[in-house]
């Protein structure tokens, strides 16, 4: 049985915005990086999924259950794009008030140590750095034991330690037989450790496939070199090919610059092929 | 609700409790301002006794205003902004769990106001309780907070964070004076006392004047304040309605 199921999934709103249909599925043991530009109805796409915005055609289901349905929260951990917790409570707090809706809670003194919360413990969250309130995040999200992780932009505000850390717990999760899905617009974070990507983009999944086959339609570099003493800069879909072929040109070729192109950049030529 | 659910309830309005009695200024506007009105403004107008029982109640529904609006109004206005609202509608709990815990953390708080007016009064303004009938003030203390419950909860749903502060605030206010809750409603400007006798304010008042006052009832002023319950929680639900389909990001 698939963990994830959304069939011809829609979701309208009065503003006129809408997203759909989408149709995908994810199964265990499986880290899905869902990547699109920033608007392209990621976050919705997770709120139709946790069950905090209704579909308005087509069905949402996990492990064959509704969406949201209590049984279903049970078996989800969730982080949110942009954390706020209340200001005035303390980690310990947070986490012991987490702790309180699971029947089988991993220990909030685990997850000090893993997390390495010690430092804010006892201090109010309004004093937390940004990369503290996603690692106490992903504490939250691990706290009841789930077996389907969502997380949405996991790795904005952290620290390369924080991203380690991450990287880490999402593919030890996946190694257990748990399900990840995690959103980013980044595409090097998307090959870190994803094995399947959908590319969303203007509500559409555009592309549904492995690391390799998304990476490739989408791996523009801007090569910019001086030759002959002009400076050229262009766009290359194939730049390996195209750098050979300039050293292997009878005119010197100095100063050389590669540049993976940005998701938002990609996607503009990607739109353009035929 | 099953007893498990109810624990989570109280759990949560346990911390939110504790969260707000860690922000003084939560705690000075809610619980301490109306003991304070009452002590500088409430007390030295009061002519006699049964004035001063009166001035204690418009005093006590003036807290429990200040509570339902603000705990209600602010409170929610400002979750509905913060990703930790969404975050505890995706953990296994009860629906309604963020909302019925901020009801149950703001009674914590009303209380506490209403029991710093009763204190101010009789410490500072030697009020008797002896002919007091508690049991028919305090329900009606705790029922007609309702209809401004739902008030304060769909104002909540219908204004941003950010101007949540000030419209809560002229809402408070103008209630609180238009309502007669200040100074007794014979007093107030000729425009105003027209208007006064139609606000849920002046109903609520006019209650719990009668109560300590021991005149009788005017059902009017109870159906009144079932009617606005009616009125606030249909918008309400409405305005829970209109939220799902808000957001798209």
């Amino acid at each position: 049985m698939n963990v994830v199921e959304f069939q011809n999934v829609e979701r309208a709103f009065s503003a006129g915005s809408r997203i759909g249909p989408l149709s995908f599925s994810l199964s265990e043991k499986q880290v899905t990086v869902f990547l699109g530009p920033n608007g392209a109805g990621k976050t919705t796409t997770f709120k139709l999924l946790l069950g905090l915005r209704s579909p308005t055609a087509g069905t949402v289901r996990l492990w064959g259950e509704k969406a949201g349905s209590k049984n279903v929260r049970s078996r989800v951990g969730y982080t949110s794009q942009d954390l706020t917790y209340p200001a005035h409570l303390t980690a310990e707090e947070i986490l012991n008030l987490v702790t309180s809706h699971f029947e089988f809670p991993t220990s909030s003194a685990e997850l000090r140590e893993r997390f390495a919360l010690e430092k804010i413990w006892r201090k109010q969250l309004g004093g937390f750095s940004g990369g503290e309130r996603r690692r106490l995040g992903l504490a939250c999200a691990l706290i009841g034991k789930p077996r389907l992780l969502v997380l949405d932009e996991p790795t904005t505000g952290l620290d390369v330690d924080g991203k380690k850390l991450l990287w880490s717990e999402i593919t030890k999760f996946r190694d257990d037989g748990g399900t990840v899905l995690f959103s980013t617009h980044d595409i090097s974070e998307a090959s870190m450790v994803g094995d399947r990507v959908l590319l969303i983009d203007g509500g559409q999944i555009k592309i549904d496939g492995s690391m390799d086959e998304i990476l490739g339609p989408l791996d523009y570099k801007r090569l910019r070199y001086t030759q002959n003493g002009t400076v050229t800069e262009r766009i290359s879909h194939q730049s390996d090919a195209d750098v050979k072929a300039l050293f292997q040109s009878s005119d010197a070729v100095t100063n050389l610059e590669i540049r993976r192109l940005s998701l938002e950049e990609a996607l503009v030529m990607y739109r353009k092929e035929p | 609700m099953s007893a498990k659910d109810f624990m989570l309830v109280l759990r949560h309005a346990a911390y939110l409790t504790i969260e707000n009695l860690r922000q003084p200024m939560y705690v000075i506007s809610t619980v301490i301002f109306p003991s304070l009105f009452f002590w500088f403004f409430g007390i030295p107008n009061a002519p006699d006794q049964d004035g001063l029982a009166m001035l204690t109640m418009s005093f006590s529904a003036f807290g429990v205003l200040s509570v339902v609006l603000f705990q209600f109004g602010i409170g929610i206005a400002t979750d509905r902004e913060s990703t930790w609202y969404s975050y505890i509608r995706v953990l296994p709990g009860p629906k309604g769990l963020h909302i019925s815990s901020r009801v149950l953390s703001g009674f914590v708080f009303a209380i506490l106001s209403v029991v710093g007016v009763f204190a101010t009064a009789h410490f500072f303004g030697s009020l008797e309780f002896k002919s007091f009938n508690w049991s028919q003030t305090l329900l009606i203390l705790a029922l007609g907070s309702i209809p401004f419950s739902c008030f304060g909860l769909l104002l909540g749903m219908v204004v941003s964070g950010r101007s949540a502060t000030p419209v809560l605030n002229l809402v408070y206010l103008t209630l609180s004076f238009a309502g007669g809750l200040w100074m007794p409603p014979d007093i107030l400007p000729k425009l105003v006392q027209k208007i006064s006798i139609y606000l849920p304010s002046r109903l609520y008042g006019e209650l719990l004047w009668a109560s300590v006052l021991k005149r009788p009832m005017d059902s009017a002023h109870a159906y009144g304040l079932i009617a606005y319950s009616v009125g606030f929680f249909v918008l309400l639900c409405v305005a829970l309605a209109r939220e799902e389909d808000k957001s798209f990001r």
